[in-house]
Parts: structure tokens; C-alpha cells; sequence
């Protein structure tokens, strides 16, 4: 039943996508406004046809519905409530709904929001872009034909008492695998709107600054999703996976690294288009790229390219997806070719010494980084395809530009945030970083007082206590002017996002850097002591229900707490999963992972890692989230934006306190 | 300008191509890197196999054999000796897929290896048996 129920609703969305690209498409081309207004509704059906299907599929999974494919390869009765609610995006099939889905919801707000505007030629664009790409997407499940149909029959008959494998151990293991992924989603897919804006200016040839100011919030909040979703990763890969770390530059982490560090350049390079008309070509290659990269990213970890690119001719859905890329790539740069006279630049830039100087930098560097990375995850993919070698590119090249790139722009987030706009002096530019400079020199004193060493690291520090000496400069000033509002906008919930970066490299670093890491075996009521910490293995447990099966140790840290480190079986896998148990404090985690079962002695081995500051990384997502919902804060009320191309006004641009504020330095 | 541009880009290029060369290690299966030896040396790289039936830990050092492909009986071809500087991971175990890093030892009677990385029997990625992806660390 649900299979049915389901299959209707992706030919729903697909059906109710074409039918809103054929209505739009021939509204625009006759400039029919009572098409526009009416292909618009059609968003109305494809939301309705994605919800049937999510709803489908989830009834499918809880109701054990083990005639369709996906939910007896993935699902199991015994799976537990909010896991098998998240299984929906624990394989393929089920993270396309997802997809689709979260693609349907952004579909509905952007027609509930330029409601009023359903026959501007712009908004029909957008929405004819935003239609494609979901066509993609329901054409990707269309039962029988697509490559993901998520509702494909079992194949055989259920024998009574059946019961499906379940999803995969380590991603039923830990209850953020329910937050991670819609997280992630929620960021990749939001890029499509402003992706389908920057589209619609360029077919529309309204190139001027009106569709990015109608976009930035869109623009934000995919991003800040995006960065909520990358940190939620690492947090997972960090409680779950045992080798205490949160980020080891696999392919997949790449994947959702590369969208992210585009974006980012973007979120920066755009204010100076705004404020001064500039860089508009790159502007758009980099929105274009970020959109694109989603989709590669789907493709390098959905094709099972990764694995070899022998795998990725087997399954079908490789080819779908990358075809989808190269149209994104091409349609882009044949567009940006097409309009090119009308995208040169009024201005230039004046200085280096400038805040777009600044901002022209940092986008160097972050295309750099995108570019590096993007470079050593396909790079073995290349060398397979050209001559059948394998190989793989390991840690020491992203490291590398890691540290360099990383530093580089923590240097620019010093500096950056006190420069003006066009030009200043060295003497301002010295007089506005002397205090930011302070908070710099005292972070190296304080890490070296606490024994940290190396020149990599305290490097990090000193910048890192430098940037965030410069965004407290800036909350303070604006607060001191506008009081509350001093914390919102762009600039200034910009600067809380700063502070969180800051916050969470310090917390990567030292937690990499300076951890400790021992092996031990350990027999009943033994106690010892690492780094300041006492630990006392109590004795073994076991305990087993439908699910798994597991045997613990149970370990008092610091006379205190009891924490127990497992490993659990389950059912539909033979190997043992490793559960990391981890006493989190403010100074320091207490990483527990147990690598044997208790013997006939009752004896483990257990590794234990003392990480310096981890809990901070997670502390500083949190604050690149709080700030950048401070930066997306609506303002005071802003003006309709102009429908044609027109020069920003410069009282739309009032996030900017240096000017009036030159007399207070 | 466009000359200077072109130079700058090229001699980038070359940095990235370099850079890359020294990042990247090569992967061979067991029966591969048995069937290379000559040409790998004592160059680092990459070999995969499964775990034997044979683990010992010497102090630091652990002792065993690997072999691929495992459908064959246990060959010169097909099994190296490995002698792996450390503690190995969680969970080490015969009949484990690993992918070990190292290198062959100067007299080519055993592979001298200081990192095992453990496949993660079930993931995300669709199955491919000629090759076992590594995961994290």
C-alpha cells in the first residue's frame, strides 16, 4: 500500500515540476502574467507529491513494511524508534526523499515570499530553475526508471517472522545521525535558491545588485545550515567512530567541506559587489560553483566512484548525477559568456589597504583552498581513469594547505574587520589594531604558560586571539552606538560567527595537537593515572536485548563519574562496533574506547585520549550558528528592492559602522 | 601581462603536480604488490589483504601475514609477511580486510608497516570487491 501511495507521489512531484516548467516557460516567452501567476502553483504540488512520498516511505519503515526493497535491506523490527525514523536517510533511495523533500519545502517559502511578485519575469526564472532542479531530483526515483526508485518490491515473497538486516551499525549507533544528515540537507539544497536567482538575472539580464539583496538571507541560512551540518559530522565521527579525532579529510567530509568553503568566499566577496558593483562575474561563478559542488559532492559519494571508478559505471545513478553537473557547469558559463558585456564593473579597486582589498584575499585564498582540496579528493579518480593506477592522496597535502590557508585567513580576520572601504592609512590601520593586537600577544603568553608548543600552533593561537580581538572591537563599538542592535545585521552577527571559527580552530587544534593517547591493559579494581587524571577500571558489563549485544568496561575518571566504554554487536553484522564513551569538561574529554572484551581474567585493553579544548569545537558550531542567525536578524524595515538593475543606495547599506564612527578611533 | 599571468600559473600548476605526486601513495592488492616489488622498492605505499590466521606481538611489533585474493589457497603470490611497528587498532583480528601503509624492506622479505587502517565492513559505499576503502584512522 505504501509502495503505491508512494510511487504516486514522486510521479506527482515530477508531473507537477514539468507541468510547472512548461507553464512558466510559455508564460515568460509570450510575457503571459496569468501563466506566471498560475505555474507558481504548481510548487503547491510538487511539495504535496514530496510529502506523500516521505510520509510513504516512513510509514513503510515503521510499519515494517518489509515488501518494499529499501525498508527490508535497511530496516529492521527491532531498530528502535527515532533510528528507524532516520533510516529514511541512512541509504540512497531514502536521502533522494530527502532531498527532494527539503528541495519542495525551499520551493514553497520562495513562492509564499514573492507571492506579490509571481509576474516578475525574475521570480518566474527563479522558479523555473528551482522546478529543474527538482524534476532532476523526482526523475532520480521515478518508479522502474530511475536509478533510486525507492519504492522497488522486495523481488520474493515475505516468509512469515521476517526481519530485515536494520540500517548500518555505526549509523544506528549515535542519536545524532538523526540531526546530521536533514542538517546537511537543509544547507546543500537551500543554495538552490540563490542559485536559481543568480540563473534568473542572467537570463533576465537584471545583472545589477537587486537579485543578490532579494537572496543574501537565503543565501545565509543554507550556509549556516551547511556549517551546522558539517559540525554535526565531525561531532558524530568524534563520539562514534573511536579513533578520537572529528575530521580525517575522507572523501565524504570533503564533499560537504567544498560547497561550504565557495560559499563562504561568496558570503564575503558579495559586499563588495553591494557596496561597490565589482567583481560580479566572480560573484556569480562562485554561487554557481557552490550549487555545482553540492551536486558533485552527491555524486562522489552516492556513486560508489570513490570506491573505484570501476563501481561507478555499475551503478546507475553515477551517470544521472554527473551528466546533471556538467548541464549546472555548462548552461553556467555559457550564460556568464553570453552576458559578458553586461557584467563589466563599474568601479575598481583603489587599494590593497581597503576593506575589498581585504575581501579580494581572502576569496584567493579560499578559492585556492577549494581548489587544493577539490584537487586531492578526484585526484585519484583521475589517475585510475587515465591509467588503472590507484591511489590515494593522504593527510599531509590537505594539512598542509590547512595550515597555511588557515592561518592566512585568520590573519584576514584580524585585519579585515577595521579596515575601511577604498583606502586608508598605515597609522589608522595601526591605531584600530592595537588592542585586537594585544588580545593576540596575551593568547600566545597564556598558551605558552600552559605548556603549549610548536610554532604551527601558537601561530594559530596568536592570530586566533588576534581576529577575535578584532570582532569584540567591532560588537563593541556597534553595541556602544546602537546598544541591542549593535549585535545584529550582517557585520556585527558576522563577527559573532568570527568568534565562533576562532573558537572552534583553537578547539581542533589543541585537541590534535596536544592530545595524549595510550594503550593499556587493565585488570579488576586497577588504577592509573594520565595527564592529571585518575582512572580506575570497576569491572566489566554485558547486557543484550533484540538489538545488539554488548560488553563494557566500567571506568571511574576521577574518582567521580562511572563511564563505559563498548563494544556492541549486532545482528547483521559480524564484526564488533566500538562505542567510545567520553567524560566532555571544559579543559579537557577523557576519550575512552575499549579495543577487547573482557578475557577469562576479566582483563581489557583500552585506549584512552586526553584531548585538550575538544568540546570547544563543538561550542564554537554553536556560535557560528547563534551568529549567523544574529546576521540573517531582520533589520529595520528595508525597501522593496528596485525590479530593474539599479545602483545600491548607500542607506541600504547601513550595517556599516566605521564611517560614522571615524572620530571615535 | 598575459605572458607574466601564464608563467605564474604554469609554475603554480607545476607546485600542485609536485605536491601531489609526494601526497599520494599508490594502493596495490597483496598479490599486486608481490607481483611490483621489483619496481616499488622501498617506496611507501598502500597494500590491502586480509588478516591470517598467524598474529603475533613481539613488544612493539606485531607479526603477521595477509592475503589477496583470499578465493586461493595461500600462495608465494598472494601472501606477504608483515612486520607492523605499534599498537594495531581496535578489533585487529584474523580474517579482518585491512590496508596497511609502509613499505617493502630493503631485502623484500617482509613488508615493514606502521599503520593499519580497518575497513569498516558495512558503509555507505556501494561494494566493490577488488577494492577494500579505507576509513578513517
Amino acid at each position: 500500500m505504501s509502495a503505491a501511495l508512494g510511487s504516486a507521489g514522486i510521479i506527482l512531484g515530477f508531473v507537477a515540476s514539468l507541468g510547472g516548467i512548461a507553464t512558466l516557460a510559455v508564460g515568460l516567452a509570450r510575457g503571459r502574467k496569468r501563466l506566471l501567476v498560475a505555474g507558481r502553483t504548481y510548487v503547491w504540488l510538487v511539495a504535496a507529491g514530496a510529502v506523500v512520498t516521505f510520509a510513504a516511505m516512513e510509514y513503510a519503515l515503521l510499519s515494517h513494511d518489509f515488501s518494499v526493497a529499501f525498508v527490508a535491506n535497511n530496516s529492521s523490527r527491532h531498530t528502535p524508534f527515532p533510528f528507524n525514523v532516520a533510516t529514511l536517510w541512512s541509504a540512497l533511495e531514502g536521502s533522494i526523499i530527502l532531498w527532494a523533500t527539503v528541495l519542495s519545502g525551499y520551493l514553497v517559502v520562495t513562492a509564499l515570499k514573492f507571492r506579490s511578485r509571481a509576474t516578475d519575469p525574475l521570480v518566474g526564472w527563479a522558479t523555473l530553475t528551482m522546478l529543474a532542479v527538482s524534476l532532476f531530483f523526482f526523475g532520480l526515483m521515478l518508479p522502474n526508471i530511475g536509478p533510486a526508485d525507492p519504492f522497488k518490491a522486495t523481488g520474493f515473497a515475505i516468509p512469515p517472522g521476517f526481519d530485515g538486516p536494520g540500517p548500518n551499525a555505526l549509523l544506528q549507533n549515535h542519536i545524532l545521525m538523526a540531526f546530521h544528515p536533514p542538517m546537511l540537507y537543509l544547507g546543500y539544497v537551500g543554495f538552490t535558491v540563490p542559485f536559481a536567482f543568480a540563473i534568473a538575472a542572467l537570463v533576465t539580464g537584471r545583472l545589477g545588485e537587486g537579485w543578490l539583496l532579494e537572496t543574501r538571507r537565503w543565501t545565509l541560512f543554507a550556509w549556516g545550515f551547511l556549517s551546522i551540518g558539517i559540525v554535526l559530522g565531525a561531532w558524530w565521527s568524534y563520539e562514534v567512530l573511536g579513533w578520537g579525532g572529528a575530521w580525517a579529510w575522507d572523501p565524504v567530509e570533503n564533499a560537504s567541506f567544498l560547497p561550504w568553503l565557495t560559499g563562504t568566499a561568496y558570503l564575503h566577496s558579495v559586499m563588495v559587489q553591494e557596496r561597490r558593483g565589482m567583481l560580479r562575474v566572480w560573484n556569480l561563478t562562485l554561487l554557481c560553483a557552490t550549487f555545482a559542488l553540492t551536486i558533485l559532492g552527491t555524486f562522489l559519494t552516492r556513486s560508489g566512484v570513490l570506491d573505484s571508478v570501476h563501481a561507478f559505471t555499475e551503478s546507475g545513478i553515477g551517470v544521472w548525477v554527473l551528466s546533471f553537473f556538467a548541464v549546472i557547469v555548462l548552461v553556467t558559463i555559457g550564460l556568464i559568456g553570453w552576458r559578458g558585456d553586461r557584467l563589466r564593473a563599474p568601479g575598481r579597486i583603489d587599494s590593497p589597504l581597503s576593506r575589498e582589498g581585504a575581501f579580494l584575499f581572502n576569496n584567493l585564498f579560499f578559492a585556492v583552498f577549494a581548489f587544493a582540496v577539490l584537487l586531492g579528493t578526484v585526484w585519484p579518480l583521475i589517475v585510475e581513469a587515465v591509467n588503472g593506477e590507484r591511489l590515494s592522496v593522504g593527510r599531509p597535502w590537505f594539512d598542509f594547505f590547512g595550515m597555511v590557508l588557515g592561518l592566512g585567513l585568520l590573519l584576514l580576520m584580524a585585519v579585515a574587520p577595521v579596515l575601511p572601504w577604498r583606502k586608508t592609512t598605515t597609522e589608522t590601520l595601526a591605531k584600530r589594531l592595537q588592542w585586537p593586537a594585544w588580545t593576540g600577544v596575551t593568547a600566545i603568553v597564556f598558551a605558552v604558560l600552559v605548556h603549549a608548543r610548536g610554532l604551527a600552533p601558537l601561530a594559530a593561537f596568536g592570530l586566533g586571539g588576534f581576529a577575535a580581538g578584532a570582532a569584540v572591537r567591532q560588537v563593541a563599538l556597534a553595541t556602544r552606538r546602537q546598544g541591542w542592535r549593535g549585535l545584529v545585521g550582517r557585520t556585527n552577527g558576522g563577527m559573532i560567527v568570527h568568534l565562533g571559527v576562532v573558537v572552534l580552530v583553537v578547539g581542533y587544534i589543541a585537541s590534535t595537537t596536544f592530545q595524549t593517547s595510550r594503550e593499556v591493559r587493565l585488570t579488576p579494581n586497577q588504577t592509573i593515572t594520565i595527564e592529571g587524571h585518575t582512572l580506575q577500571y570497576l569491572g566489566s558489563e554485558s547486557d543484550s536485548n533484540a538489538t545488539r549485544t554488548s560488553v563494557g568496561a566500567r571506568i571511574r575518571v576521577d574518582g567521580g563519574k562511572t563511564y563505559a566504554p563498548q563494544l556492541r554487536r549486532f545482528p547483521n553484522n559480524a564484526q564488533a562496533i566500538g562505542t567510545p564513551s567520553v567524560r566532555t569538561g571544559l579543559v579537557d574529554d577523557v576519550y575512552l574506547s575499549l579495543l577487547t572484551a573482557p578475557d577469562d581474567s576479566n582483563a581489557v585493553n583500552l585506549r584512552i585520549i586526553i584531548e585538550p579544548l575538544a568540546v570547544w569545537m563543538w561550542i564554537g558550531g554553536a556560535v557560528i550558528a547563534f551568529g549567523t542567525l544574529l546576521a540573517a536578524w531582520p533589520g529595520r524595515r528595508r525597501d522593496p528592492t528596485d525590479p530593474v538593475s539599479a545602483p545600491v543606495r548607500t542607506e541600504r547599506l547601513r550595517d556599516e559602522p566605521e564611517r560614522p564612527l571615524a572620530g571615535v578611533d | 601581462m598575459y605572458g607574466v599571468l601564464a608563467v605564474i600559473i604554469l609554475a603554480i600548476g607545476f607546485v600542485l603536480f609536485q605536491g601531489l605526486n609526494n601526497a599520494a601513495l599508490y594502493y596495490r592488492n597483496a598479490d599486486e604488490a608481490i607481483h611490483d616489488k621489483a619496481s616499488l622498492g622501498t617506496r611507501r605505499f598502500r597494500v590491502q589483504g586480509t588478516v591470517q590466521r598467524d598474529v603475533n606481538q613481539v613488544g612493539q611489533e606485531v607479526d603477521f601475514t595477509i592475503q589477496f585474493p583470499t578465493d586461493r589457497p595461500a600462495s608465494a603470490a598472494n601472501t606477504i609477511h608483515v612486520k607492523h611497528q605499534g599498537d594495531p587498532p581496535d578489533l585487529f583480528q584474523p580474517g579482518l580486510p585491512v590496508v596497511l601503509e609502509g613499505h617493502w624492506s630493503t631485502d623484500g622479505s617482509f613488508f615493514a608497516s606502521d599503520r593499519i587502517l580497518v575497513k569498516h565492513s558495512a558503509d555507505y559505499k556501494a561494494s566493490n570487491p577488488d577494492h577494500v576503502a579505507s576509513n578513517a584512522p
